[in-house]
Parts: structure tokens; C-alpha cells; sequence
């Protein structure tokens, strides 16, 4: 059903968001911490292609399964996205931008949410 | 996800208290600007410098700021010839404070401004936990 996988992709959409918003506070909170270097997630594409697990071809007869023509796998979590550190200081203009599209592709995750949810229901009414 | 929220308030909370901090030692060193001793030759008040640390919540895994702890100002006090005065030495000249008032208005501002920017982090995590919430309601 395509609209568990909506839900699905937004759940994991959703918590990469919120991880962001944490690094861009702890950026936002460190901005006068002398030696503190901004942080920021991998992009979510990134984080959502990544693969989990891969079984290991030990054997030459073993079958290894190419990655392109089937989707790509999805890591289990995508909150623990890998941080890192730019190695800039911190610039508050670009954390403020950051938390503002964090908080614009929330609203736009909600509502899409929302909106599969109440196709859900209607079609579970009849 | 509710760890990620709960982190974005902590780390947010932990900068405000440093910036108020901060803002605490400024207005300290500016009221003191004027404040010498009373007995000849005495030091007058010494400006407090306040530093940040950033230190790893266990429990979060974030990086709270702390303000870790005062220092003081270790540039030489301003020397002024006031010949009457209680604290003067023997050759007339008393000591005041090492405080240059522009340079604490300006510190007072600067956290003034990050004190600003995180609470709008706040505000915009508080956000982030309405349109969660409105979920429910659809």
C-alpha cells in the first residue's frame, strides 16, 4: 500500500528534521564558545540511500545483489544521521536560516501527512 | 524524535543560562567602573571576564554550552592623580578599576543578541511539537 510508505518516508523524514533542529541549537547555543565548530547532518538523500546491511559474498558462488535497478535500501534510522563538523565558526545568519527551512519542510511533511491520512480514512469509510 | 526535541530544549536552556550569566558579570564590571579601595594603595575592584566550555550532555548527547566559571582581568588598573582622596598613594595617584565601559555595554549586547537567537531556537522547536501535535487532530 503506497500510503504506508508515505507515512513511513515522512516518519523518517520527520526525524532527520528534528536531529537537524538539535544540531542547529547546540550550533545557535555554541556561538560564543571559543573553539566550538558548527555542525550540520548528512543530507537526508544521503542518509535515506545509505544502506544498512549487506550480506558478505564469501564465496565466489555467492550471489551479490547489485543495488541499482531495485530501490534503494533505507537505513533504520534516519535520526542518527552522522554529524559533522565543518570546521567554520559558528555564523548565526545560517543557523537561523537552517532552523527556518528545518521548520518549513516540517509544516510541509505535516501536512502531507494530513492529507494521506485523510485519503486513508475516506477510503476506509467508503 | 522526542530525545532529538527534548535535546533542542536543553541545549538552548543551557545557552541561556551561560548568556545570562554573562550578561550578569558585564552589568557587575559596569556598576563597579568607579569602584576604587579605601585605604591608601589599595586595589580597586578587578574586571571579572566570564568564559564558555562546550560540554557533552551523557544523558542527550548534545553539546551543552556552560559558563566555566569567572576570571580576572589581569590588564594593569587605570592610574589617576586625586590627591585627597582615601585611596591615594604617596605620590597622589589612586587605582581604578581596569573596566572600560564601552567595551561591557557591548558585551551586554552581544549576549543580549544570543540570548535572542536562542530563544527563537526555542520557539521554533515549540513549533516544530505543535504541528506534531496537529497530526492528531486531522
Amino acid at each position: 500500500m503506497i500510503a504506508n510508505d508515505v507515512f513511513d518516508l515522512a516518519a523518517r523524514q520527520s526525524s532527520w528534521l528534528l536531529a537537524r533542529q538539535r544540531v542547529v541549537a547546540q550550533n545557535v547555543a555554541n556561538a560564543n564558545t571559543p573553539g566550538y565548530k558548527a555542525a550540520d547532518l548528512k543530507p537526508f538523500e544521503a542518509t535515506l540511500q545509505s544502506v544498512s546491511l549487506q550480506l558478505a559474498a564469501t564465496s565466489p558462488k555467492h550471489i551479490v545483489v547489485d543495488e541499482s535497478p531495485v530501490p534503494a535500501p533505507v537505513s533504520e534510522n534516519a535520526d542518527n544521521a552522522e554529524v559533522y563538523y565543518s570546521g567554520k565558526d559558528v555564523s548565526q545568519e545560517m543557523e537561523m536560516a537552517k532552523a527556518g527551512e528545518v521548520s518549513r519542510a516540517y509544516a510541509l511533511n505535516t501536512s502531507v501527512v494530513k492529507a494521506f491520512n485523510g485519503m486513508v480514512l475516506q477510503a476506509a469509510k467508503g | 524524535m522526542v530525545d532529538n526535541i527534548a535535546a533542542t530544549f536543553s541545549v538552548a536552556s543551557s545557552a541561556l543560562s551561560a548568556q545570562s550569566q554573562r550578561i550578569r558579570t558585564a552589568t557587575e564590571n559596569f556598576a563597579n567602573a568607579d569602584s576604587t579601595g579605601n585605604s591608601p594603595g589599595a586595589n580597586p575592584y578587578t574586571r571579572k571576564i566570564i568564559t564558555f566550555e562546550s560540554r557533552l550532555d551523557e544523558a542527550t548527547g548534545a553539546n551543552l554550552v556552560k559558563a566555566s566559571g569567572e576570571d580576572l582581568d589581569t590588564s594593569p588598573y587605570r592610574m589617576e592623580k586625586m590627591p585627597g582622596h582615601p585611596a591615594a598613594d604617596k605620590n597622589g595617584f589612586v587605582k581604578l578599576p581596569n573596566v572600560n565601559m564601552l567595551v561591557e555595554l557591548s558585551d551586554i549586547r552581544e549576549g543580549l543578541r544570543s540570548y535572542d537567537a536562542n530563544v527563537q531556537v526555542m520557539k521554533q522547536a515549540r513549533e516544530l511539537v505543535n504541528m506534531t501535535i496537529d497530526l492528531l487532530k486531522a
